[in-house]
Protein backbone atom coordinates (compact mmCIF):
# COMPACT_ATOMS: atom_id res chain seq x y z
CA UNK A 1 0.00 0.00 0.00
CA UNK A 2 1.69 2.94 -0.97
CA UNK A 3 1.13 5.95 1.47
CA UNK A 4 2.18 9.53 0.28
CA UNK A 5 3.59 12.20 2.65
CA UNK A 6 0.41 14.02 1.98
CA UNK A 7 -1.57 11.18 3.64
CA UNK A 8 1.02 11.40 6.80
CA UNK A 9 0.32 15.38 6.94
CA UNK A 10 -3.18 14.56 6.89
CA UNK A 11 -3.55 12.45 9.73
CA UNK A 12 -0.90 14.01 11.46
CA UNK A 13 -2.99 17.67 10.87
CA UNK A 14 -6.33 15.13 12.51
CA UNK A 15 -4.26 14.26 15.04
CA UNK A 16 -3.67 17.66 15.99
CA UNK A 17 0.33 17.24 15.37
CA UNK A 18 2.65 19.03 13.00
CA UNK A 19 6.13 17.28 11.43
CA UNK A 20 8.77 18.85 8.86
CA UNK A 21 8.69 17.16 5.63
CA UNK A 22 11.96 15.30 6.01
CA UNK A 23 9.94 13.52 9.56
CA UNK A 24 6.85 13.28 7.14
CA UNK A 25 8.86 11.25 4.41
CA UNK A 26 10.48 8.68 7.37
CA UNK A 27 7.02 8.22 8.04
CA UNK A 28 5.48 7.46 5.00
CA UNK A 29 7.95 4.92 4.61
CA UNK A 30 7.40 3.02 8.06
CA UNK A 31 3.59 3.49 7.50
CA UNK A 32 3.95 1.75 4.17
CA UNK A 33 6.29 -0.77 5.27
CA UNK A 34 3.37 -1.72 8.37
CA UNK A 35 0.58 -1.73 6.73
CA UNK A 36 2.37 -4.13 4.22
CA UNK A 37 3.04 -6.29 6.62
CA UNK A 38 -0.53 -6.19 7.19
CA UNK A 39 -1.47 -6.74 4.27
CA UNK A 40 -0.06 -9.75 3.83
CA UNK A 41 -1.74 -11.16 6.64
CA UNK A 42 -4.95 -9.85 4.61
CA UNK A 43 -3.95 -12.58 1.94
CA UNK A 44 -4.88 -15.64 4.11
CA UNK A 45 -8.23 -16.86 2.80
CA UNK A 46 -9.94 -16.99 5.96
CA UNK A 47 -13.67 -17.23 4.10
CA UNK A 48 -14.64 -20.88 5.90
CA UNK A 49 -13.81 -19.50 9.31
CA UNK A 50 -16.16 -18.59 11.43
CA UNK A 51 -14.88 -16.21 14.72
CA UNK A 52 -18.74 -17.53 16.58
CA UNK A 53 -17.38 -20.57 16.59
CA UNK A 54 -13.69 -19.90 18.26
CA UNK A 55 -15.58 -18.11 21.06
CA UNK A 56 -16.02 -20.71 23.02
CA UNK A 57 -12.10 -20.77 23.47
CA UNK A 58 -11.88 -17.16 24.37
CA UNK A 59 -12.76 -16.04 27.86
CA UNK A 60 -14.87 -12.48 28.54
CA UNK A 61 -13.12 -10.28 31.11
CA UNK A 62 -15.89 -8.16 32.79
CA UNK A 63 -16.19 -6.32 36.04
CA UNK A 64 -18.94 -6.67 38.32
CA UNK A 65 -21.54 -3.85 38.38
CA UNK A 66 -20.22 -2.26 42.10
CA UNK A 67 -19.27 1.60 42.31
CA UNK A 68 -16.44 2.67 44.63
CA UNK A 69 -15.23 6.28 45.17
CA UNK A 70 -11.68 7.97 44.04
CA UNK A 71 -10.62 9.53 46.44
CA UNK A 72 -8.06 11.56 46.12
CA UNK A 73 -9.59 14.14 43.82
CA UNK A 74 -7.03 16.45 44.32
CA UNK A 75 -4.11 14.81 43.27
CA UNK A 76 -6.70 13.42 40.36
CA UNK A 77 -7.21 17.24 39.02
CA UNK A 78 -3.38 18.24 39.98
CA UNK A 79 -2.50 19.08 36.18
CA UNK A 80 -5.97 20.84 35.53
CA UNK A 81 -4.49 24.80 34.91
CA UNK A 82 -7.80 26.00 36.25
CA UNK A 83 -10.65 25.21 38.38
CA UNK A 84 -14.08 26.85 39.53
CA UNK A 85 -15.41 24.87 42.34
CA UNK A 86 -15.07 21.54 41.20
CA UNK A 87 -15.58 22.49 38.07
CA UNK A 88 -12.58 22.62 35.41
CA UNK A 89 -12.78 25.93 33.63
CA UNK A 90 -11.52 26.16 30.03
CA UNK A 91 -11.46 28.94 27.55
CA UNK A 92 -15.08 29.60 25.95
CA UNK A 93 -15.48 27.08 23.46
CA UNK A 94 -18.17 27.36 20.69
CA UNK A 95 -19.34 24.92 18.50
CA UNK B 1 -45.97 16.07 -7.89
CA UNK B 2 -46.18 14.16 -4.63
CA UNK B 3 -43.22 14.19 -2.04
CA UNK B 4 -42.86 11.76 0.62
CA UNK B 5 -40.39 12.08 3.47
CA UNK B 6 -37.85 9.66 4.65
CA UNK B 7 -36.89 9.78 8.13
CA UNK B 8 -34.45 8.06 10.17
CA UNK B 9 -33.37 8.34 13.65
CA UNK B 10 -30.11 7.08 16.12
CA UNK B 11 -31.53 6.96 19.68
CA UNK B 12 -29.11 7.38 22.71
CA UNK B 13 -30.17 5.89 25.88
CA UNK B 14 -27.91 5.71 28.85
CA UNK B 15 -28.05 1.67 30.42
CA UNK B 16 -29.66 1.40 33.75
CA UNK B 17 -26.30 0.38 36.28
CA UNK B 18 -25.05 1.15 38.87
CA UNK B 19 -21.18 2.17 37.96
CA UNK B 20 -19.68 3.24 34.63
CA UNK B 21 -18.89 1.19 31.73
CA UNK B 22 -15.12 0.85 32.38
CA UNK B 23 -14.45 2.09 35.75
CA UNK B 24 -16.17 1.80 39.16
CA UNK B 25 -17.35 5.98 39.47
CA UNK B 26 -21.18 5.86 39.76
CA UNK B 27 -23.63 6.84 37.20
CA UNK B 28 -25.64 9.02 39.53
CA UNK B 29 -27.39 12.06 37.68
CA UNK B 30 -27.20 15.41 39.90
CA UNK B 31 -23.72 15.06 41.75
CA UNK B 32 -21.38 17.50 42.35
CA UNK B 33 -19.52 18.34 39.20
CA UNK B 34 -16.50 16.07 38.64
CA UNK B 35 -17.49 13.65 41.94
CA UNK B 36 -17.94 10.80 40.18
CA UNK B 37 -14.62 10.55 38.13
CA UNK B 38 -11.46 8.57 38.82
CA UNK B 39 -8.18 8.17 36.79
CA UNK B 40 -9.60 5.41 34.14
CA UNK B 41 -12.73 7.50 33.48
CA UNK B 42 -10.38 10.70 32.97
CA UNK B 43 -7.97 8.71 30.64
CA UNK B 44 -4.80 9.47 32.86
CA UNK B 45 -1.86 7.22 31.22
CA UNK B 46 -1.21 3.76 32.75
CA UNK B 47 -4.86 3.11 33.73
CA UNK B 48 -6.79 -0.12 31.87
CA UNK B 49 -10.52 -0.03 31.19
CA UNK B 50 -12.08 -3.38 32.27
CA UNK B 51 -16.03 -3.45 30.86
CA UNK B 52 -19.22 -3.79 33.29
CA UNK B 53 -21.45 -7.11 32.97
CA UNK B 54 -24.19 -5.57 33.25
CA UNK B 55 -23.41 -3.21 30.03
CA UNK B 56 -23.06 -6.29 28.54
CA UNK B 57 -26.26 -7.98 29.88
CA UNK B 58 -28.36 -4.75 29.35
CA UNK B 59 -27.13 -4.53 25.56
CA UNK B 60 -27.82 -8.13 24.92
CA UNK B 61 -31.42 -7.51 26.72
CA UNK B 62 -32.43 -4.49 24.56
CA UNK B 63 -31.55 -6.56 21.43
CA UNK B 64 -33.89 -9.66 22.66
CA UNK B 65 -36.36 -6.74 23.26
CA UNK B 66 -36.26 -5.09 20.24
CA UNK B 67 -35.64 -8.51 17.89
CA UNK B 68 -32.02 -7.98 16.91
CA UNK B 69 -29.44 -10.84 16.23
CA UNK B 70 -27.06 -10.91 18.64
CA UNK B 71 -23.50 -10.47 17.50
CA UNK B 72 -22.03 -13.62 20.32
CA UNK B 73 -18.38 -11.90 19.74
CA UNK B 74 -18.01 -7.95 19.36
CA UNK B 75 -15.96 -5.85 19.92
CA UNK B 76 -14.72 -1.80 21.41
CA UNK B 77 -13.16 0.41 18.85
CA UNK B 78 -12.02 4.02 19.59
CA UNK B 79 -13.97 6.69 17.56
CA UNK B 80 -10.81 9.67 17.64
CA UNK B 81 -11.95 13.48 17.88
CA UNK B 82 -10.95 16.28 19.80
CA UNK B 83 -13.11 17.95 21.89
CA UNK B 84 -13.08 19.16 25.94
CA UNK B 85 -16.28 17.23 26.82
CA UNK B 86 -13.93 14.44 25.71
CA UNK B 87 -11.07 13.93 27.93
CA UNK B 88 -9.33 10.59 26.48
CA UNK B 89 -9.80 12.43 22.84
CA UNK B 90 -11.32 9.37 21.54
CA UNK B 91 -14.64 7.57 22.21
CA UNK B 92 -14.78 4.00 23.24
CA UNK B 93 -17.48 2.85 20.79
CA UNK B 94 -18.41 -0.03 18.44
CA UNK B 95 -17.54 -0.02 14.84
CA UNK B 96 -18.30 -3.31 12.32
CA UNK B 97 -18.70 -5.61 15.10
CA UNK B 98 -22.15 -4.32 16.74
CA UNK B 99 -23.16 -6.19 19.50
CA UNK B 100 -26.70 -6.22 17.78
CA UNK B 101 -27.70 -6.42 14.67
CA UNK B 102 -30.70 -6.07 12.84
CA UNK B 103 -34.10 -5.63 14.78
CA UNK B 104 -37.18 -4.10 14.61
CA UNK B 105 -40.02 -2.53 16.55
CA UNK B 106 -43.90 -2.23 15.17
CA UNK B 107 -45.55 1.04 15.65
CA UNK B 108 -49.26 1.87 15.48
CA UNK B 109 -50.32 5.04 13.68
CA UNK B 110 -53.92 5.77 13.09
CA UNK B 111 -55.09 2.64 13.85
CA UNK B 112 -52.06 1.00 11.02
CA UNK B 113 -49.73 -1.44 11.96
CA UNK B 114 -46.26 -0.99 10.68
CA UNK B 115 -43.02 -2.52 10.94
CA UNK B 116 -39.71 -0.49 11.96
CA UNK B 117 -36.69 -1.97 10.72
CA UNK B 118 -33.33 -1.69 13.13
CA UNK B 119 -29.89 -1.47 11.80
CA UNK B 120 -27.86 -1.72 14.95
CA UNK B 121 -27.21 -0.84 18.30
CA UNK B 122 -23.92 -0.41 19.46
CA UNK B 123 -22.84 -0.18 23.39
CA UNK B 124 -20.21 3.13 24.14
CA UNK B 125 -19.39 5.60 26.30
CA UNK B 126 -20.67 8.99 27.06
CA UNK B 127 -19.23 11.89 26.85
CA UNK B 128 -18.99 15.19 29.67
CA UNK B 129 -20.82 17.86 29.75
CA UNK B 130 -20.20 21.14 29.18
CA UNK B 131 -21.53 24.40 30.33
CA UNK B 132 -21.37 27.78 28.58
CA UNK B 133 -21.15 30.60 30.79
CA UNK B 134 -23.25 33.96 29.18
CA UNK B 135 -21.21 36.57 29.78
CA UNK B 136 -17.30 35.02 31.08
CA UNK B 137 -15.10 34.31 28.78
CA UNK B 138 -14.68 30.67 29.79
CA UNK B 139 -16.28 27.07 29.47
CA UNK B 140 -17.05 25.11 32.53
CA UNK B 141 -16.57 21.71 31.77
CA UNK B 142 -17.95 18.89 34.46
CA UNK B 143 -16.40 15.03 33.43
CA UNK B 144 -19.17 12.85 35.64
CA UNK B 145 -21.24 11.62 32.61
CA UNK B 146 -18.11 10.80 30.86
CA UNK B 147 -17.90 6.80 30.88
CA UNK B 148 -21.56 6.22 31.44
CA UNK B 149 -22.63 3.55 29.28
CA UNK B 150 -24.79 3.91 26.44
CA UNK B 151 -26.75 1.49 23.79
CA UNK B 152 -27.12 3.77 20.39
CA UNK B 153 -30.14 2.14 18.29
CA UNK B 154 -29.95 3.06 15.00
CA UNK B 155 -33.19 2.74 12.53
CA UNK B 156 -33.41 1.89 8.73
CA UNK B 157 -34.88 4.91 7.02
CA UNK B 158 -38.10 3.23 7.08
CA UNK B 159 -40.64 6.43 8.95
CA UNK B 160 -42.38 7.96 6.57
CA UNK B 161 -43.80 10.95 8.19
CA UNK B 162 -43.33 12.81 11.74
CA UNK B 163 -45.73 10.93 13.18
CA UNK B 164 -44.53 7.69 12.75
CA UNK B 165 -41.35 9.07 14.05
CA UNK B 166 -42.55 10.20 17.37
CA UNK B 167 -44.75 7.35 17.28
CA UNK B 168 -41.50 4.86 17.37
CA UNK B 169 -39.53 7.13 19.49
CA UNK B 170 -42.41 6.55 22.37
CA UNK B 171 -42.75 2.98 21.42
CA UNK B 172 -38.77 2.63 21.92
CA UNK B 173 -39.11 4.66 25.15
CA UNK B 174 -42.09 2.07 26.79
CA UNK B 175 -40.05 -0.69 25.27
CA UNK B 176 -36.33 0.33 27.07
CA UNK B 177 -38.60 1.25 30.15
CA UNK B 178 -40.62 -1.57 30.83
CA UNK B 179 -37.57 -3.88 29.93
CA UNK B 180 -35.51 -1.80 33.01
CA UNK B 181 -32.76 -1.36 30.51
CA UNK B 182 -32.86 2.49 30.52
CA UNK B 183 -34.80 4.85 33.29
CA UNK B 184 -35.20 7.02 29.71
CA UNK B 185 -35.11 10.45 31.54
CA UNK B 186 -35.26 12.79 28.69
CA UNK B 187 -35.11 15.90 30.94
CA UNK B 188 -32.09 14.46 32.47
CA UNK B 189 -30.41 13.37 28.78
CA UNK B 190 -30.39 9.71 29.56
CA UNK B 191 -32.65 8.93 26.53
CA UNK B 192 -31.24 11.75 23.67
CA UNK B 193 -32.31 11.60 19.73
CA UNK B 194 -30.90 12.23 16.36
CA UNK B 195 -32.56 12.68 13.18
CA UNK B 196 -32.01 12.31 9.50
CA UNK B 197 -34.64 13.48 7.25
CA UNK B 198 -35.12 14.13 3.42
CA UNK B 199 -37.48 14.15 0.53
CA UNK B 200 -37.67 12.28 -2.52
CA UNK B 201 -40.83 11.78 -4.96
CA UNK B 202 -43.13 9.00 -3.85
CA UNK B 203 -43.12 5.79 -5.34
CA UNK B 204 -38.87 5.90 -5.67
CA UNK B 205 -36.75 4.42 -3.57
CA UNK B 206 -33.72 6.30 -3.78
CA UNK B 207 -32.41 8.18 -0.80
CA UNK B 208 -31.90 11.97 -1.41
CA UNK B 209 -29.65 14.24 0.17
CA UNK B 210 -30.65 14.18 4.38
CA UNK B 211 -30.22 16.64 6.78
CA UNK B 212 -29.24 15.51 10.33
CA UNK B 213 -30.38 16.77 13.46
CA UNK B 214 -29.15 16.61 16.56
CA UNK B 215 -29.60 17.46 20.24
CA UNK B 216 -33.36 16.64 20.35
CA UNK B 217 -34.48 16.24 23.88
CA UNK B 218 -38.43 15.27 24.17
CA UNK B 219 -41.14 14.31 21.91
CA UNK B 220 -42.26 17.98 21.11
CA UNK B 221 -38.65 18.72 20.85
CA UNK B 222 -38.71 15.62 18.09
CA UNK B 223 -41.81 16.78 16.61
CA UNK B 224 -41.39 20.33 16.29
CA UNK B 225 -37.94 19.92 14.73
CA UNK B 226 -38.85 17.41 12.32
CA UNK B 227 -42.12 19.52 10.99
CA UNK B 228 -39.93 22.74 10.86
CA UNK B 229 -37.18 20.87 8.60
CA UNK B 230 -39.77 18.60 6.53
CA UNK B 231 -41.60 22.10 5.52
CA UNK B 232 -38.53 23.59 4.85
CA UNK B 233 -37.11 20.33 2.04
CA UNK B 234 -40.75 20.05 0.83
CA UNK B 235 -40.68 24.01 -0.76
CA UNK B 236 -37.55 23.39 -2.32
CA UNK B 237 -38.48 20.10 -3.83
CA UNK B 238 -41.95 21.89 -4.96
CA UNK B 239 -40.23 24.37 -6.29
CA UNK B 240 -37.23 22.52 -7.95
CA UNK B 241 -34.44 24.26 -5.94
CA UNK B 242 -33.57 20.64 -4.36
CA UNK B 243 -30.38 21.31 -5.31
CA UNK B 244 -30.21 23.87 -2.14
CA UNK B 245 -30.47 20.89 0.20
CA UNK B 246 -27.30 20.54 1.50
CA UNK B 247 -26.24 17.11 3.42
CA UNK B 248 -25.18 19.19 7.01
CA UNK B 249 -26.12 18.61 10.60
CA UNK B 250 -28.54 21.05 12.31
CA UNK B 251 -28.88 21.50 15.82
CA UNK B 252 -32.40 21.83 17.35
CA UNK B 253 -31.92 25.25 19.44
CA UNK B 254 -34.91 24.66 21.98
CA UNK B 255 -34.79 28.30 23.36
CA UNK B 256 -34.77 29.82 19.80
CA UNK B 257 -37.41 27.00 18.69
CA UNK B 258 -35.48 26.88 15.01
CA UNK B 259 -33.03 24.32 14.16
CA UNK B 260 -29.10 25.92 13.33
CA UNK B 261 -26.72 24.72 11.08
CA UNK B 262 -23.69 22.97 13.04
CA UNK B 263 -20.87 21.60 10.63
CA UNK B 264 -21.43 20.70 6.98
CA UNK B 265 -20.13 17.24 6.31
CA UNK B 266 -17.27 18.47 3.69
CA UNK B 267 -15.25 18.95 7.24
CA UNK B 268 -16.81 16.67 8.88
CA UNK B 269 -14.42 14.48 11.33
CA UNK B 270 -12.80 11.84 10.38
CA UNK B 271 -12.77 9.65 13.20
CA UNK B 272 -10.00 6.87 12.20
CA UNK B 273 -11.86 3.95 13.89
CA UNK B 274 -9.29 1.40 15.20
CA UNK B 275 -9.78 -1.41 17.06
CA UNK B 276 -9.73 -0.62 21.26
CA UNK B 277 -5.82 -2.05 22.36
CA UNK B 278 -7.16 -2.15 25.93
CA UNK B 279 -10.07 -4.25 26.21
CA UNK B 280 -10.43 -8.08 24.73
CA UNK B 281 -13.24 -9.37 22.52
CA UNK B 282 -16.95 -9.14 24.32
CA UNK B 283 -18.24 -12.72 24.03
CA UNK B 284 -21.67 -14.08 24.66
CA UNK B 285 -22.58 -17.26 25.53
CA UNK B 286 -25.58 -18.90 24.02
CA UNK B 287 -26.68 -19.66 27.62
CA UNK B 288 -26.83 -16.06 28.62
CA UNK B 289 -29.07 -15.01 25.82
CA UNK B 290 -31.70 -17.69 26.38
CA UNK B 291 -31.93 -16.57 30.70
CA UNK B 292 -31.72 -13.10 29.40
CA UNK B 293 -34.70 -13.82 27.00
CA UNK B 294 -36.42 -15.26 29.52
CA UNK B 295 -35.92 -12.65 32.18
CA UNK B 296 -37.24 -10.39 30.05
CA UNK B 297 -40.08 -8.40 31.81
CA UNK B 298 -44.07 -8.12 30.36
CA UNK B 299 -43.29 -5.65 27.14
CA UNK B 300 -46.00 -3.07 26.57
CA UNK B 301 -47.55 -4.58 23.02
CA UNK B 302 -48.71 -7.75 25.25
CA UNK B 303 -49.12 -5.68 28.51
CA UNK B 304 -51.63 -3.62 26.43
CA UNK B 305 -53.18 -6.44 25.01
CA UNK B 306 -53.64 -8.32 28.75
CA UNK B 307 -55.10 -4.51 30.13
CA UNK B 308 -58.07 -4.39 27.51
CA UNK B 309 -58.65 -7.65 27.90
CA UNK B 310 -58.44 -8.13 32.17
CA UNK B 311 -60.12 -4.66 33.12
CA UNK B 312 -62.14 -3.98 30.26
CA UNK B 313 -60.44 -0.62 29.31
CA UNK B 314 -60.82 1.68 26.17
CA UNK B 315 -57.83 1.57 23.58
CA UNK B 316 -57.16 4.89 24.33
CA UNK B 317 -57.12 4.58 28.56
CA UNK B 318 -54.95 1.69 28.14
CA UNK B 319 -52.44 3.84 25.64
CA UNK B 320 -52.27 6.48 28.19
CA UNK B 321 -51.69 4.28 31.04
CA UNK B 322 -49.21 1.93 29.04
CA UNK B 323 -47.65 4.86 28.08
CA UNK B 324 -45.74 5.70 31.18
CA UNK B 325 -44.14 2.63 33.10
CA UNK B 326 -44.43 4.47 36.44
CA UNK B 327 -48.72 5.13 35.64
CA UNK B 328 -48.94 1.47 34.65
CA UNK B 329 -47.97 -0.22 38.22
CA UNK B 330 -50.14 2.45 39.52
CA UNK B 331 -52.86 1.53 38.18
CA UNK B 332 -51.78 -2.21 38.70
CA UNK B 333 -51.46 -1.33 42.32
CA UNK B 334 -54.68 0.09 42.88
CA UNK B 335 -56.78 -2.65 41.51
CA UNK B 336 -54.83 -5.27 43.43
CA UNK B 337 -55.63 -3.65 46.35
CA UNK B 338 -59.27 -3.67 45.33
CA UNK B 339 -60.51 -0.84 43.49
CA UNK B 340 -62.77 -1.48 40.37
CA UNK B 341 -60.98 -1.50 37.37
CA UNK B 342 -62.80 1.16 35.73
CA UNK B 343 -62.54 3.76 38.67
CA UNK B 344 -59.10 3.25 38.93
CA UNK B 345 -58.79 4.14 35.68
CA UNK B 346 -60.76 7.63 36.07
CA UNK B 347 -58.58 8.51 39.20
CA UNK B 348 -55.66 8.19 37.02
CA UNK B 349 -57.23 9.30 33.81
CA UNK B 350 -58.44 12.46 35.80
CA UNK B 351 -57.83 13.85 38.71
CA UNK B 352 -53.81 12.46 39.01
CA UNK B 353 -52.85 13.15 35.32
CA UNK B 354 -54.41 16.92 36.13
CA UNK B 355 -52.18 17.36 38.91
CA UNK B 356 -49.16 15.92 38.05
CA UNK B 357 -49.57 18.40 35.33
CA UNK B 358 -50.16 21.14 37.43
CA UNK B 359 -47.44 20.46 39.89
CA UNK B 360 -44.99 19.45 37.16
CA UNK B 361 -44.27 16.65 38.33
CA UNK B 362 -43.35 13.31 37.16
CA UNK B 363 -45.23 9.88 37.25
CA UNK B 364 -42.85 7.70 39.25
CA UNK B 365 -43.75 10.79 41.96
CA UNK B 366 -47.00 10.66 42.62
CA UNK B 367 -47.09 11.90 46.62
CA UNK B 368 -50.38 10.12 47.09
CA UNK B 369 -49.42 5.79 47.75
CA UNK B 370 -51.47 3.13 45.74
CA UNK B 371 -52.81 2.52 49.13
CA UNK B 372 -53.42 5.88 50.30
CA UNK B 373 -55.65 6.02 47.33
CA UNK B 374 -57.57 2.92 48.02
CA UNK B 375 -58.40 4.20 51.62
CA UNK B 376 -59.95 7.57 50.60
CA UNK B 377 -61.67 5.40 47.22
CA UNK B 378 -63.00 3.06 50.08
CA UNK B 379 -64.06 5.88 52.08
CA UNK B 380 -66.21 7.31 48.97
CA UNK B 381 -67.73 4.08 48.91
CA UNK B 382 -68.83 3.53 52.22
CA UNK B 383 -70.82 6.78 52.02
CA UNK B 384 -69.11 8.89 54.40
CA UNK B 385 -68.03 11.78 51.66
CA UNK B 386 -69.28 12.48 48.39
CA UNK B 387 -67.33 12.19 45.18
CA UNK B 388 -67.03 15.65 44.76
CA UNK B 389 -65.56 16.04 48.62
CA UNK B 390 -63.34 13.11 47.48
CA UNK B 391 -61.97 14.96 44.68
CA UNK B 392 -60.85 17.88 47.10
CA UNK B 393 -59.67 15.34 49.95
CA UNK B 394 -57.68 13.58 46.91
CA UNK B 395 -56.39 16.99 45.90
CA UNK B 396 -54.97 18.21 49.62
CA UNK B 397 -53.43 14.57 50.00
CA UNK B 398 -51.96 15.63 46.71
CA UNK B 399 -50.55 18.49 48.07
CA UNK B 400 -50.11 18.18 51.68
CA UNK B 401 -49.10 13.81 51.76
CA UNK B 402 -51.26 13.67 54.70
CA UNK B 403 -54.34 10.60 54.94
CA UNK B 404 -57.75 10.65 53.46
CA UNK B 405 -58.88 10.33 56.74
CA UNK B 406 -57.25 13.22 58.26
CA UNK B 407 -58.40 15.38 55.46
CA UNK B 408 -61.85 14.37 55.77
CA UNK B 409 -61.54 15.30 59.67
CA UNK B 410 -59.97 18.32 59.38
CA UNK B 411 -62.17 19.82 56.65
CA UNK B 412 -65.00 18.24 58.24
CA UNK B 413 -65.98 16.70 55.06
CA UNK B 414 -67.77 13.48 56.49
CA UNK B 415 -71.34 13.29 55.34
CA UNK B 416 -73.90 12.70 57.94
CA UNK B 417 -75.56 9.63 57.54
CA UNK B 418 -76.29 9.15 61.11
CA UNK B 419 -80.03 8.60 61.35
CA UNK B 420 -80.25 10.68 65.17
CA UNK B 421 -78.14 13.51 63.70
CA UNK B 422 -79.80 13.62 60.28
CA UNK B 423 -83.50 13.23 61.91
CA UNK B 424 -83.01 15.88 63.93
CA UNK B 425 -82.52 18.38 61.31
CA UNK B 426 -84.87 17.19 58.87
CA UNK B 427 -87.76 17.40 61.94
CA UNK B 428 -86.15 21.32 62.29
CA UNK B 429 -86.87 21.87 58.34
CA UNK B 430 -90.34 20.42 58.08
CA UNK B 431 -91.25 22.61 61.34
CA UNK B 432 -89.98 25.79 60.04
CA UNK B 433 -91.71 25.16 56.51
CA UNK B 434 -95.53 24.53 57.15
CA UNK B 435 -96.18 25.76 54.04
CA UNK B 436 -93.79 23.15 51.84
CA UNK B 437 -95.70 21.02 53.49
CA UNK B 438 -98.92 22.22 52.87
CA UNK B 439 -97.64 22.24 49.11
CA UNK B 440 -96.70 18.77 49.06
CA UNK B 441 -99.91 17.25 50.26
CA UNK B 442 -101.87 19.45 47.28
CA UNK B 443 -99.13 17.30 44.95
CA UNK B 444 -96.83 19.80 44.64
CA UNK B 445 -93.78 17.42 44.50
CA UNK B 446 -91.42 19.82 43.85
CA UNK B 447 -92.08 21.26 47.44
CA UNK B 448 -89.70 17.99 48.25
CA UNK B 449 -86.56 19.20 46.23
CA UNK B 450 -87.21 22.61 48.01
CA UNK B 451 -87.29 20.67 51.54
CA UNK B 452 -83.82 19.15 50.65
CA UNK B 453 -82.31 22.00 49.42
CA UNK B 454 -82.99 23.41 52.66
CA UNK B 455 -81.55 20.33 54.65
CA UNK B 456 -78.53 19.95 52.80
CA UNK B 457 -77.96 24.03 53.57
CA UNK B 458 -78.72 23.55 57.07
CA UNK B 459 -76.34 20.55 57.33
CA UNK B 460 -73.67 22.18 55.11
CA UNK B 461 -73.89 19.75 52.60
CA UNK B 462 -72.71 17.42 54.97
CA UNK B 463 -76.10 15.27 54.69
CA UNK B 464 -75.58 11.86 52.89
CA UNK B 465 -78.17 12.81 50.14
CA UNK B 466 -79.52 9.45 49.82
CA UNK B 467 -79.76 8.67 53.46
CA UNK B 468 -81.47 12.29 53.81
CA UNK B 469 -84.01 11.05 50.37
CA UNK B 470 -85.25 8.30 52.25
CA UNK B 471 -85.43 9.88 55.67
CA UNK B 472 -87.38 13.01 54.11
CA UNK B 473 -89.72 10.83 51.95
CA UNK B 474 -90.82 8.80 54.90
CA UNK B 475 -91.11 11.75 57.42
CA UNK B 476 -93.57 13.49 54.64
CA UNK B 477 -95.61 10.55 54.45
CA UNK B 478 -95.69 10.37 58.43
CA UNK B 479 -96.83 13.89 58.69
CA UNK B 480 -99.30 13.31 55.56
CA UNK B 481 -100.95 10.51 57.41
ZN1 LIG C 1 -14.21 6.57 36.75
Amino acid sequence: MKILVEDVQYIAKLAKLSFSEEQAKKMAMEFESILTHFESIDKFDLSDIHLDLYSEALQPVLRKDETAVFPDKEKLFQNVKSMSDTSIMVPKILE
Amino acid sequence: MSFETVIGLEIHAELHTRSKIFCSCATTFGAKPNANTCPICLGLPGTLPVLNEEVVNLAVKAGTALNCHINKLNKMDRKNYFYPDLPKAYQTSQYDLPICKGGHVDIEVDGMKKRIRLNRIHIEEDAGKLIHLEEQPVSLIDYNRVGVPLIEIVTEPDLRSVDEAVTFLRTLKAILEYGEISDCRMEQGSLRCDANISMRKTGQDTLNTKVELKNINSFKELQKALEKEEKRQRELYTFGEESKIKQETRRWDSAKGKTVPMRTKEDAHDYRYFPEPDLVPIIIREEQIVSIKESLPEMPAQKKERFARQYGLTEKEVDIIIGDKALSQYYEALVLLGAAPKAAANWILGDILRLLKEKELEADLIPVRPDALYRLIQIIAEGKISITAGKEVFEAMFITGKSADAIVEEKGLSQISDSVELEKIVEGILDSNPQSLKDYAAGKTQAAGFLMGQIMKASRGKANPQVTKELLDSKLKERLE
